[in-house]
């Protein structure tokens, strides 16, 4: 209700306002320093007020400014912003110049704040929507890659919808979320860090970042450190992405209405995959048989067909059955081999997207509408996202301005079974032999029977290269899962905000926003009787819906108090709340095959999930300068919050902050070689609450499974049950903090044409809050607590060069490149790894001593030396116990971007270079033993092993690497981790484009502009990884990444596309 | 100047009105989970503890399923049970059923047994008793010394010191004993909901409690002095059940999310077949158990895998364990007639044991449904030359078949020293003692990790205290 009382008694306030008699007109036109033309579109504003206008196609404006204002500032993007004192009714013609080092850049800071770049105390990153569009990826974030320091994006599968990873400055939290805030135009909004983190099994869905349409995105701010996001407060306490999106305005040229069309058709196909071993089929110690699990059968060069149509599985193995091809009844012709990456299929993206925006000096309006529909490399995996956009704003009076926006997404999504899954498509299909045919054929017609009458065990179903009459399927054909396992689900989302901007003097104003962000998710998760991960078929259902709410009331002071003197006085006042509730309601066991639905199953099983938090804050940010030389920055955010414990909940958090411009100085300014240097420090703390619910103990639904299988779940043939924990509450919960230290320094060398940043930062986490697991003795096996502990330090370095500008070329070079050094210095008393995703073994894990994300799990058994320690037979022994493997997070890494212009045609690209960092090749693991990997092609060869025995001589006994082997130490599944370990670096043409601008051409046609464009994504890969791309995550958009198990492969794209505007 | 003075004080009033009310914005209260009770009725707590009984603590993939592997009931084919079958069995492999054990089955007994003794429920509390005693049994014979006098208490004390195990013996028997007292009230009236194994009979809950205050005296034969074990539990025996239809079981439903562990085992990973040893042991006296115990091979017949072999053509487990409603027997009127039969024995009442084996032969049978007079005759004639030494194992050997896939045949197994005979995985995993069948369970790696109370152990051969007859320190 406050929030209602208080906009009626803003409303009120505007009524008040005086009418001002005496006014002055204003008029001219305005041109560009490059080529004398005028620019159209120019914002031309009486600073401190609502008033303004638009430059029309001809560059020319008309204003009338009420006497007391003075101050004109005209601003265009790309243009330094100019100030111009007004004294009487003029014609004032201005001459833009070309801002191509940003130097007056201005950018949007926390809370919505826009501020020149040179004013910073901290490093910001600035990406436009025009880069971004040529892009053409679904998820904007996607199109980040590579183009900022320190922001490392993983776009986890490759299938179409699947979640993108994001984080800035490596991670400030153990075990919560470390995905950044996401801000749009003001309101934070559900993004990278809601959805989109999956478990080992099941299929990728999408975060929400995905329901921001792209081409709606005027510019993306990067905020990294403490000091940019510590108005935001703990939800910004891993960065922030502040999105900013096209705005309304006069469409100019004559025109009521400027339409923009955006269109582009995106062919996606499979970029790396393992390499299999073709000569050796099905089977096992060198004999093919029929159904079973593994490839070790005969080589399959010395085998023939036997064609016999009594032969029981003569529609699994339709070629006959595998025998020597000396057999007498090998009389069917040489073996064949198949290959199952026939499975995949050319992707195939269409994105269109129409625009049109118009309006007058008092309102405008912007509207949009875009449909992206993508098909995956797998079959069946699509996904569909349409987005509508309105927004507008009005000028009620002089020092009163509305403005507001509506989006509407729906985004839908089919996926696919994927990982350790039984139906998971990767994993039946890198387990298939190439002696198998997966296409021949998935499911067989209601009544099936084997040609001796019996019927195999759901088999009568599903057609698998494992299968047996006394088990059922083993693993899913991916034809089998891709066609009847069907996931679907679907968002529909409502973003909208108002704000109430009130200019009360020259020097004070109050804005007022609120926004809400509502989305609700359905899914249903269907998998077919027959299918080996639930041989009965499930039809699992969920309904999720999220509600946040944010509000916040500004007042900002802007005044210069003395001369060369100004400050700025933000004082702030925030209320947000986040609901999410999921209701979920599962089918176990369907009665009537391939009908999905609640009422065909003895047993449903529901559950209900609710989440409610609330957060309030008081905050204030005091920026000084002096001279335009000297800044300093004061804040201080206090938070309010639910989820700590009365007594902990309340929390105070400063920031410091300055830059000293030093090519200000009577001596150094003006200076030809360096005109622009700024050294700045900054130095903060951000604090961080709990997750909901972790201050108490409750009872709650038993989970009655194990490591094996799926388990019991309630109730229990009609009757209920609760368990008691096992998670233990704290009611002495404390806010996590975050310190923040950094450093740095903006040069720009010899006209502007070189410009180099650099920044060092470190930050120390305190009091990190985790779940850690505790002694199941206690009673519990896990307590929310105050524990942990870890620094984050880097470098970061950003260079801009122009090389070549003359009037027909300009080419321009972006490189950043940043190291990231991370230590867990403390997790819990007596705990010095903490789970934080994967398997039992190997785990993603924080280690204390170690970076934080390492791969824990088993290792061969080693002597003092680190030597491996080799077995009488001339094996290794395994090791019995886990052991840090090493870090997942890259050393450095590196975006080189280069735009070349000539004349109307552009040719851009960007390079992506990641340096250290390991993954978890799981897959190449289970396919050893399975005896489908390239690794297993040796299989005839001996090799010696390096390492000692036990007396301490080096090992010199040559051991076939059979299948025995294989089974044993030498395969993922039963022998140690380490050998699957792999770098994961990588150096890939992350985008080229080559894009073509028709607008000078049709400048007498109602056709404002016409580009063309082809993008090429992922066209190249340069990696020691034997997988497939390690641009891979397993678990999603989760901390743990770094594990490759079956994965979905990821793709390369081209893109062709066009921007029309008229 | 001072109309804007108004407006700047009108505002600044505004925004602190709204934040006057931050106080009820922000209200703690909003941070009680809406989802997950504080507090439930004991009806509530008994189906969890007996499901997780069932699925894991007695019958569980990560104990019986293993000892039953190295029992030789079972051959372990292919990946991770293959690995156990070798006898590779790793702190990592044992965190579930631990953890299962502790902050699930004894955490909500613990509950459970504070509610009974609050609301002075005996029948609960009884049951409660019953329960926590046989859980502290399984959990103590696999592991030797466990937490329980300093367990339970959360945040008070996260790293409990860990009990002998004779001290966790003393406290099965005492919270039988009690249980006893409990569950023969007849004067207290209250019922019970929620008893997915008895339907709230206290009659046979007091049954149960006898029977396993038999088993548990008898575990400690090697420790115990002289006969003492044996004279304790024959005194319980008389006590506890007199047919098979009161076993003390858990019966698992053939429905989906409600079948039998092993099954579920079976059906989503398979990897183990019949083992040679027990296949060819019913071969060879054509028990008809056999039926029950597996399934036909491809060849329509009863096949065992012998070490190593990967099992194509071997028999896969049978609807006694691996059906979806088969049933996890905690203890029976079976296992209660071998006890019986042991004891007479070891008291020198030959006769009286060789009765008490027929009669728990003949009470297997009819309980797997394959009683017949030509075969229990027969078997008869064959026994009564039967003597001494020889009949002991007889005894021990029908127990080992009739208690078929049950955790206490492995403590048979230990306890009498081997007496049926087993021999060793000829080629165990590396780092195993040679000829050796493992003798207990390591302890879990989570518990190892957090809480530094956790025992030193070498190996699993290490035996516990009362599989252990080296004299005591």
């Amino acid at each position: 209700m406050r929030k209602f009382t208080l906009l009626i008694a803003f409303l009120l306030l505007v009524g008040l306002q005086g009418v001002f008699a005496q006014t002055r007109v204003i008029s001219g036109t305005i041109t560009s320093s490059d080529d004398k033309l005028p620019i159209p579109g120019v914002t031309v504003v009486v600073k401190s007020t609502t008033i303004g206008t638009t430059t029309n196609l001809d560059g020319k404006f008309v204003l009338t400014v009420p006497t007391k204002y003075t101050v004109i500032a005209v601003s265009y993007v790309g243009m330094k912003t100019q100030e111009i004192t007004i004294t009487e009714n003029a014609i004032l013609d201005v001459v833009m110049e070309p801002d191509i080092m940003s130097m007056d850049e201005v950018v949007v800071t926390a809370i919505g704040i826009p501020r020149e770049t040179k004013a910073l105390s901290y490093s910001v990153q600035n990406v436009s929507g025009t880069e971004l569009q040529k892009a053409a990826r679904t998820d904007v974030i996607n199109s980040l890659q590579g183009k900022v320091s320190d922001v490392q994006i993983i776009n986890s599968a490759g299938v179409a919808g699947g979640a993108s990873y994001i984080q800035i400055r490596g991670v400030q939290s153990l075990t919560q979320n470390n995905q950044p805030l996401f801000v749009v135009d003001g309101i934070p909004i559900s993004g990278s860090d809601v959805g989109g983190a999956y478990g080992v099994d099941g299929v990728a869905t999408s975060n929400r970042s995905i329901d921001i349409n792209p081409d709606d995105v005027e510019s993306i701010n990067v905020l990294k450190g403490g000091a940019a996001t510590a108005l935001y407060g703990l939800r910004a306490a891993s960065g922030a992405i502040v999105i900013t999106t096209k705005k309304g305005k006069a469409a100019g040229g004559g025109r009521k209405v400027a339409i923009n069309f955006n269109s582009y058709l995106q062919f996606d196909q499979v970029s790396q995959l393992p390499n299999r071993q073709n000569q050796y089929g099905q089977g096992s110690a060198g004999n093919w048989i029929s159904g079973n699990s593994q490839t070790w059968g005969p080589m399959i060069d010395t085998c023939a067909y036997f064609v016999d149509p009594n032969f029981i599985w003569k529609d699994y193995d339709v070629d006959g059955q595998i025998v020597s091809n000396k057999s007498p009844n090998a009389n069917g012709g040489a073996v064949k081999t198949y290959d199952p990456y026939e499975f995949f299929q050319t992707g195939i993206t269409t994105n269109n997207s129409l625009s049109m925006t118009g309006g007058s000096d008092l309102s405008s309006f912007y509207f949009s509408f875009s449909d992206n529909q993508s098909k995956g490399v797998i079959p069946n995996n699509t996904f569909r996202r349409n987005t509508f956009k309105i927004s507008g704003e009005s000028k009620l009076s002089d020092y009163f301005k509305v403005s507001g926006n509506a989006n509407y997404i729906i985004s839908a999504g089919d996926r696919i079974q994927q990982g350790s899954n039984t139906s998971g498509v990767m994993l039946g299909l890198l387990r298939t032999p190439p002696t198998f045919d997966n296409a021949a054929g998935y499911q067989f017609s209601e009544g099936y029977t084997l040609p001796d009458g019996s019927v195999p065990l759901n088999a009568g179903r599903q057609r698998s290269y494992r299968h047996s009459k006394t088990n059922p399927v083993i693993y899913d054909n991916p034809y089998w899962t891709a066609n009847m396992n069907t996931y679907k689900d679907q968002v529909n989302r409502l973003l909208g905000s108002v704000q109430f901007d009130y200019y009360a003097a020259t020097w004070l104003s109050f804005t007022y926003r609120a926004g809400v962000d509502w989305w609700s998710r359905k899914y249903k998760d269907n998998v077919a009787v027959g299918s080996a991960t639930a041989p009965g078929g499930w039809s699992k259902n969920g309904a999720e819906q999220s509600k946040d709410f944010n509000s916040d009331l500004i007042m900002t002071i802007d005044k210069d108090f003395a001369k060369d003197f100004n400050a700025k006085v933000i004082v702030g006042h925030n209320m947000t709340q986040q609901y999410f509730q999921g209701l979920y309601a599962d089918a176990n066991g369907l009665v009537v095959p391939e009908y999905y639905n609640l009422n065909n199953t003895p047993t449903v099983s529901a559950s209900e999930g609710t989440t409610k938090i609330r957060r309030a804050a008081l905050y204030g940010d005091l920026t000084l300068s002096w001279k335009n030389m000297a800044y300093l920055s004061l804040t201080g955010r206090n938070d309010w919050t639910t989820t700590l414990p009365d007594g902990n909940n309340s929390f105070f958090y400063p920031s410091v902050g300055a830059g000293f411009i030093f090519t200000q100085l009577s001596g150094l300014k003006d200076n030809k070689i360096l005109p622009f240097g700024k050294i700045r420090a900054s130095y903060a703390i951000v604090a961080k609450d709990a997750p909901a619910y972790q201050t108490m103990t409750y009872y709650g639904a038993p989970a009655v499974a194990d490591g094996w299988t799926t388990g019991i779940i309630f109730p229990f043939n009609g009757y209920n049950g609760y368990t008691w924990g096992p998670g233990l509450g704290n009611s002495e919960l404390k806010p996590e903090k975050t310190k923040t230290f950094e450093i740095g320094v903006d040069l720009k060398f010899i006209q502007n044409r070189v410009g180099i940043s650099y920044t060092y930062f470190s930050n120390k986490g305190e009091d990190l809050l985790l779940n850690v697991p505790i002694a199941g003795s206690t009673g519990y096996t896990t307590m929310f607590m105050n524990a942990g502990s870890m620094t984050t330090k880097g470098h970061e370095i950003t260079a801009d060069l122009i090389p070549v500008k003359t009037k027909d070329w300009q080419w321009t070079i972006n490189v950043n490149w940043s190291l990231i050094n991370n230590e867990v210095l403390q997790l819990a008393p007596g705990v010095d790894n903490l789970f934080l995703g994967g398997f039992e073994e190997p785990a993603i894990r924080a280690v204390v001593g170690q970076p934080y994300r390492t791969i824990y799990g088993l290792d061969w058994k080693r002597d003092a030396n680190g030597t491996v320690l080799i077995d009488a037979d001339g094996y290794p022994i395994q090791g019995d116990s886990q052991v840090a493997l090493g870090n997942i997070d890259p050393k450095w890494t590196m975006g080189a971007g280069s735009d070349l212009k000539w004349k109307a045609l552009t040719f851009y690209f960007l390079f992506d270079i990641k340096v250290g960092g390991l993954m978890w090749n799981g897959t190449r693991g289970a396919l050893d033993y399975f005896g489908t990997s390239q690794g297993t092609a040796n299989r005839d060869e001996t090799f010696v092993f390096e390492g000692v025995n036990e007396q301490g001589e080096v090992n010199t006994i040559a051991v076939p690497l059979d299948q025995s082997w294989h089974q044993g130490g030498g395969s993922g599944f039963t022998g140690p981790t380490s050998p699957y370990i792999e770098k994961s670096n990588w150096v890939r043409l992350r985008t080229v484009t080559l894009s073509y601008s028709f607008t000078s051409m049709l400048k007498k046609s109602f056709i404002k502009g016409l580009d063309v464009y082809f993008t090429g994504t992922n066209l190249w890969i340069s990696t020691p990884y034997t997988g497939i791309d390690p641009e891979t995550s397993l678990l999603g958009a989760s901390n743990a990444q770094g594990i490759d198990y079956f994965n979905m492969p990821g793709t390369k794209s081209y893109t062709v596309g066009l921007n029309l505007s008229f | 100047m001072k109309n804007i003075n108004i407006k700047f004080i009108g505002v600044f009033l505004l925004m602190i009105l709204v934040l006057g009310s931050c106080k009820k914005w922000i209200d703690t209260e909003i941070n009680t989970n809406p989802d997950a009770p504080k507090e439930v009725p004991m009806s509530s707590l008994l189906p969890t503890i007996q499901v997780n009984m069932g699925y894991n603590t007695i019958g569980g993939n990560d104990n019986v399923r293993v000892t039953s592997m190295w029992m030789q009931y079972f051959a372990g084919i292919a990946r991770q049970s293959q690995a156990q079958a070798d006898y590779l069995y790793r702190d990592l492999d044992v965190n579930n059923l631990w953890n299962s054990n502790y902050a699930t089955t004894m955490i909500d007994l613990k509950k459970l047994l504070g509610k009974a003794e609050t609301e002075k429920h005996v029948t609960f509390l009884g049951i409660g008793e019953v329960l926590m005693a046989n859980t502290l049994g399984v959990t103590t014979d696999v592991w030797g010394d466990i937490p329980y006098s300093a367990a339970f208490q959360g945040q008070a004390n996260l790293t409990p010191n860990f009990d002998s195990q004779e001290a966790i013996y003393t406290e099965i028997r005492r919270l039988l004993d009690d249980a006893i007292v409990n569950l023969s009230n007849t004067t207290f009236k209250g019922t019970v909901d929620g008893d997915l194994m008895y339907d709230g009979d206290k009659g046979l809950w007091l049954k149960a409690a006898h029977a396993l205050r038999a088993r548990y005296a008898l575990h400690l034969s090697k420790v115990s002095s002289g006969t003492t074990a044996y004279a304790e539990a024959l005194a319980h025996l008389s006590d506890a059940f007199g047919s098979n239809d009161e076993d003390l079981a858990f019966n698992f439903q053939d429905a989906d999310a409600a079948t039998n562990p092993f099954f579920q085992f079976m059906d989503q990973r398979g990897d183990m077949t019949m083992h040679k040893t027990f296949v060819d042991m019913l071969n060879l006296r054509f028990d008809p158990r056999i039926t029950q115990f597996a399934a036909l091979n491809p060849d329509t017949a009863y096949v065992g895998a012998d070490w190593g072999e990967t099992g194509e053509n071997a028999s896969v487990p049978g609807i006694a364990a691996a059906s979806p409603d088969s049933p996890v027997p905690f203890i029976t009127y079976v296992e209660c007639l071998f006890i019986k039969s042991e004891c007479l024995f070891k008291t020198g009442d030959e006769p009286g044991a060789k009765q008490a084996l027929y009669d728990g032969l003949k009470a297997s049978l009819e309980k797997f449904g394959v009683y017949s007079d030509l075969y229990y005759n027969a078997y008869v004639a064959q026994m009564t030359a039967v003597t001494g030494d020889l009949l002991f194992k007889e005894i021990m050997t029908q127990k080992y078949i009739s208690l078929f896939y049950q955790l206490e045949t492995y403590n048979d197994w230990r306890r009498t020293d081997n007496v049926i005979g087993l021999s060793s995985n000829p080629n165990p995993a590396s780092g195993s003692v040679a000829g050796e069948i493992p003798r207990r369970f390591p302890y879990a790696s989570d518990e190892k990790a957090y809480n530094p109370n956790t025992p030193a152990v070498t190996n699993i051969w290490q035996r516990v205290w009362w599989d252990d007859t080296t004299p005591r320190k």
